[in-house]
C-alpha cells in the first residue's frame, strides 16, 4: 500500500504557503527591535562580586506567607527564564500565590572567577544570601527553591545548614546522576575534566550550548526553525520566540574549579547519592535534610530525566516529603501555559501549609 | 484540495513559476523577472535554489541582530525544500501503482544510504542534502570551536582535505626527526604540537564517521516506518508531516547511537584531544608573550589563584575574630551577672584619735 497521501500540487501549495509565512516573518523580524528579558519589577537587595540578589514585587499583590522564598538557579543558564514574559513567569505566579520572592542572579563569571569553588558558591554566596533574608525578615529560617543545578546546590546547602532552611523545594533537580537515560552523564564519563579545566580555565558557555543542543540536534537546531515560521506570524509571538532564543544561547561561562568539582564528583562519581561529597570542610549527607521537601520534576525532561530526580525520596531524612510531576519538558515547566496554572499555585499552597 | 489529476508537464512548471513570482514580489529589485534556468543547482533543486537567490538579495537589508537568526531559518527552509524536491521528483516517475511507489521510495532511500556510506567530505555533504538539516551536530561543533579558536572564523572548515586519513601517518615521519642545537627544545615543542594536532585530526575523523553511520541508521528507520505505515494504510498526508516523520527517525537513530559505549569513547577522545592541543598551544603562546615582556595567562592564573586563597583566609580570620568577640561578649555578660552585690556605702566612721601622750623627758624635768 502506498504510504504517501500527498499530491504534488499539494506539496507545491505547502511550499508557497511556507514562503508567504517566511516573508511575513521577515517583516516582523525586521520590526522586532531589542528584546528585553525579565518582566516583574525587582530591586537589588545585596551584591557581592558578580552576584546580585533581587527581591521581586508585583503591584497590588502583598505577600501573605511571612517566610520568604529564595530561588537558587543553576549556574549554566541565566535565571530570567523564571520571569520570561508577562504570561510566562514562574516568579509572577509565586508572587500571586502570596509568596515573598527573592532570586540569586549569578552574573557572568570571567577569568578572575576561575578559582571559585563549590564551597565559595554554596557555603559562601548562598549562605550569605540566606543570612541577608534572615536578617531582613527577622527569621531564623527561610524557604529555599532550587532549580536544576541550583536544586542540587540547594540540597547540599540544606544538608550542611539545616538550621537555616524551613522548607526545601527542588525543581527538575538531578540527584542520581548516573541513570541509564541521562545522556549528559554518559558523555562526560570519558572526558578528562582536569585537562579541560586546566586548559580552558573557565568553561565557555558556547561549549555548554553545543552540549545541550547535541542532546536533540534535529529538533533543536532543525525542526524548531521550521516551527518558527508559524510563530513569526505576528509581532508579539515573534518577540516571544526571540526572547526564548536569546535565553537558549545566553549561557554564561562556568568558573573552572566549581565546574571541575561538580562534573567529577556529581556526574562522574555520582558522589551525592553515595554520601561522598565534601564541600569545603563539610560533608554533604542528604539524610541531614529533615525539613519538609517538595520535589517537582518534568515527565518529558531530556536534560534531567525524571529517573534522576525521583530517587531523592530515598535519600533525604525528611518525613514530610511530597512529589509533584509535571507533564512537560525541562523548559516547559517554567514557560508553558499549563505550568503557569499549576506549578506556582501548588508551591504556594504547599508552603502555606508549612508556615 | 482538488481531486483533478495532476499534469506534471504543465502544472508543476506553473507552480514553480508561481513560487518564483511570489519570491520576486517580496524583493522586486533583488531577483530576476523569471526563474533562473541555468546551473545544475537550479535544475535539481529549483525551489531551494530560488529561496537561496531571494535570501542573497534580501540578506544585506536585514537588521544585523536578526540576520544570523534568520540565516538559520533560511538554511532550514532550503533543506526542507530540497527534501521536498527529492520526493516530488521521485513521485514524478512513479504513477499510482503501489508496487511502483514502493520501488521508487526504496530506490530513493537506498541512494541516500549509498551516498551516506561514503567517507569524509562526501558523506558530510550527503548528510546535509538528505537529512534536510542545516545545523548538524558536526556543524554545531565547528561553530563552537571557532569561538574557542585562536584563529578568526571557522578555521577548522579547512579540514576537508583529500586523503585526510593518511595525513597523520605522513606527519609522524616528519615529527619523529630529533632536534639538535640551540633550538632543540623549541623544535621539540613544535613537533609535540604537530603530534597533538595529528591526534586531534584522527579523533575528529572518527567522530565525523559516526555521523555517516547515524545517517544510514536514520534512513533505515525511515524505510521501516514507511513499511509500517503502508501496512496500516496510513502515511504522511502533507510535506510537513513527511518532514516531521523524518526528524523523528533521525532523533531515534541518533538517540540509540549516542548512548553507546563506542560513541561515549569517541566523543570523549575528541574533546580530550582538542584540549591537549589547546593546552600545548597556550603554553607556546605564553612563551611568545614572555619574549615581548607581556603578562601571560599562566601568570594571571597564578595571581587569581593566590588572590582567591587570600580571600578565603581573610574570611576565615574574620569569622574567627567574630567568634572571639562573641565569646568575649559572652564572658563579659556572664561576669556582670555573677559579680557579688555591694550594699550602699555607709559614711566612713571617724577614727578615734587617742590623746597625745607627751614624750618622757620631753619637757626637761627630772624626777
Amino acid at each position: 500500500m502506498n504510504p504517501f497521501q500527498i499530491r504534488p500540487d499539494q506539496v507545491a501549495r505547502e511550499m508557497i504557503e511556507f514562503n508567504q509565512k517566511l516573508a511575513k516573518g521577515w517583516e516582523n523580524l525586521s520590526h522586532a527591535g531589542p528584546i528585553s528579558t525579565g518582566v516583574t519589577p525587582k530591586e537589588v537587595v545585596y551584591q557581592e562580586d558578580k552576584l546580585t540578589l533581587y527581591r521581586f514585587r508585583d503591584e497590588g499583590v502583598e505577600a501573605r506567607n511571612p517566610v520568604p522564598v529564595l530561588i537558587v538557579y543553576a549556574l549554566v543558564n541565566r535565571p530570567y527564564m523564571t520571569d520570561l514574559q508577562e504570561d510566562r513567569s514562574l516568579v509572577r505566579g509565586l508572587l500571586r500565590a502570596g509568596l515573598d520572592v527573592y532570586l540569586i542572579d549569578w552574573g557572568y563569571p570571567d577569568r578572575a572567577d576561575q578559582y571559585l569553588t563549590l564551597d565559595d558558591y554554596i557555603n559562601g554566596y548562598i549562605d550569605r544570601c540566606v543570612d541577608v533574608l534572615r536578617h531582613r525578615h527577622g527569621l531564623n529560617q527561610i524557604n529555599l527553591l532550587g532549580i536544576c543545578q541550583g536544586g542540587t546546590f540547594s540540597l547540599c546547602y540544606s544538608a550542611m545548614h539545616p538550621d537555616k532552611v524551613k522548607n526545601l523545594i527542588t525543581m527538575v533537580t538531578p540527584v542520581d546522576f548516573k541513570t541509564p537515560d541521562n545522556l549528559l552523564s554518559r558523555w562526560v564519563q570519558n572526558m578528562d575534566v582536569d585537562l579541560l579545566v586546566d586548559t580552558m580555565g573557565n568553561i565557555p558557555g558556547e561549549l555548554l550550548n553545543w552540549t545541550f543542543l547535541s542532546l536533540k540536534p534535529y529538533r533543536l537546531t532543525g525542526q524548531k526553525y521550521m516551527d518558527m515560521v508559524n510563530a513569526l506570524h505576528d509581532e508579539r509571538s515573534t518577540r516571544n520566540f526571540l526572547r526564548m532564543e536569546k535565553w537558549i544561547f545566553d549561557s554564561p561561562d562556568q568558573a573552572g574549579e566549581a565546574f571541575r568539582q561538580f562534573v567529577k564528583d556529581f556526574y562522574q562519581r555520582n558522589a551525592l547519592v553515595a554520601g561522598e561529597v565534601h564541600i569545603g570542610d563539610r560533608d554533604v549527607d542528604l539524610k541531614a535534610i529533615r525539613m519538609p521537601a517538595l520535589n517537582i520534576y518534568a515527565m518529558q525532561d531530556h536534560l534531567v530525566p525524571p529517573a534522576a530526580s525521583i530517587p531523592l525520596k530515598a535519600y533525604v531524612g525528611s518525613t514530610d516529603y511530597t512529589e509533584l510531576s509535571f507533564p512537560g519538558g525541562h523548559i516547559g515547566i517554567y514557560v508553558s501555559g499549563r505550568a503557569q496554572k499549576t506549578v506556582p499555585p501548588a508551591i504556594g499552597d504547599w508552603l502555606d501549609r508549612r508556615v | 484540495m482538488t481531486n483533478e489529476p495532476f499534469d506534471w508537464a504543465s502544472d508543476w512548471t506553473a507552480f514553480q513559476q508561481r513560487y518564483w513570482d511570489s519570491l520576486r514580489a517580496l524583493n522586486p529589485g533583488g531577483v530576476g523577472a523569471s526563474a533562473p534556468s541555468g546551473g545544475s543547482g537550479f535544475a535539481t533543486n529549483p525551489w531551494a535554489s530560488a529561496l537561496d537567490a531571494w535570501w542573497q538579495a534580501a540578506a544585506p537589508a536585514a537588521p544585523s541582530p536578526n540576520q544570523e537568526f534568520f540565516t538559520r531559518l533560511m538554511d532550514q527552509g532550503k533543506s526542507y525544500f530540497s527534501m521536498a524536491e527529492q520526493f516530488t521528483n521521485a513521485f514524478q516517475g512513479a504513477g499510482q501503482a503501489a508496487t511502483t511507489w514502493n520501488e521508487v521510495i526504496e530506490d530513493l532511500l537506498n541512494k541516500w544510504k549509498s551516498d551516506l556510506s561514503k567517507t569524509s567530505t562526501d558523506s558530510g555533504d550527503a548528510y546535509r542534502r538528505y537529512l534536510g538539516l542545516s545545523e548538524l551536530p558536526l556543524e554545531n561543533w565547528q561553530h563552537m570551536l571557532s569561538s574557542l579558536s585562536l584563529f578568526p572564523g571557522d578555521a577548522l572548515q579547512g579540514l576537508n582535505i583529500a586523503n585526510l586519513d593518511r595525513l597523520p601517518g605522513q606527519l609522524d615521519q616528519f615529527l619523529s626527526v630529533p632536534g639538535v642545537g640551540h633550538t632543540r627544545e623549541r623544535q621539540e615543542q613544535y613537533q609535540e604540537l604537530g603530534r597533538l594536532w595529528s591526534d586531534y585530526l584522527s579523533a575528529l575523523q572518527e567522530y565525523k564517521a559516526t555521523y555517516g553511520e547515524i545517517g544510514i541508521k536514520s534512513v533505515e528507520a525511515l524505510q521501516e516506518r514507511f513499511k509500517e505505515l503502508g501496512d496500516e494504510g496510513q502515511g504522511p498526508d502533507s510535506l510537513r508531516a513527511l518532514y516531521d516523520l523524518w526528524v523523528d527517525c533521525c532523533e531515534q537513530a541518533y538517540g540509540d547511537y549516542v548512548t553507546s559505549d563506542r560513541y561515549v569513547q569517541i566523543h570523549g577522545n575528541m574533546v580530550n584531544a582538542l584540549m591537549a592541543l589547546k593546552k600545548h598551544g597556550q603554553m607556546l603562546t605564553d612563551e611568545y608573550l614572555s619574549t615581548f615582556n607581556m603578562p601571560t595567562r599562566r601568570e594571571l592564573a597564578t595571581i587569581h589563584e593566590r588572590f582567591q586563597q587570600l580571600r578565603g583566609e581573610n574570611r576565615s580570620l574574620r569569622s574567627e575574630l567574630e567568634g572571639l568577640k562573641e565569646r568575649l561578649d559572652t564572658i563579659a555578660a556572664a561576669s556582670r551577672r555573677t559579680a557579688p552585690r555591694q550594699s550602699p556605702r555607709a559614711p566612713k566612721a571617724r577614727k578615734k584619735v587617742p590623746p597625745k601622750t607627751p614624750k618622757a623627758g620631753a619637757q626637761g624635768t627630772d624626777s
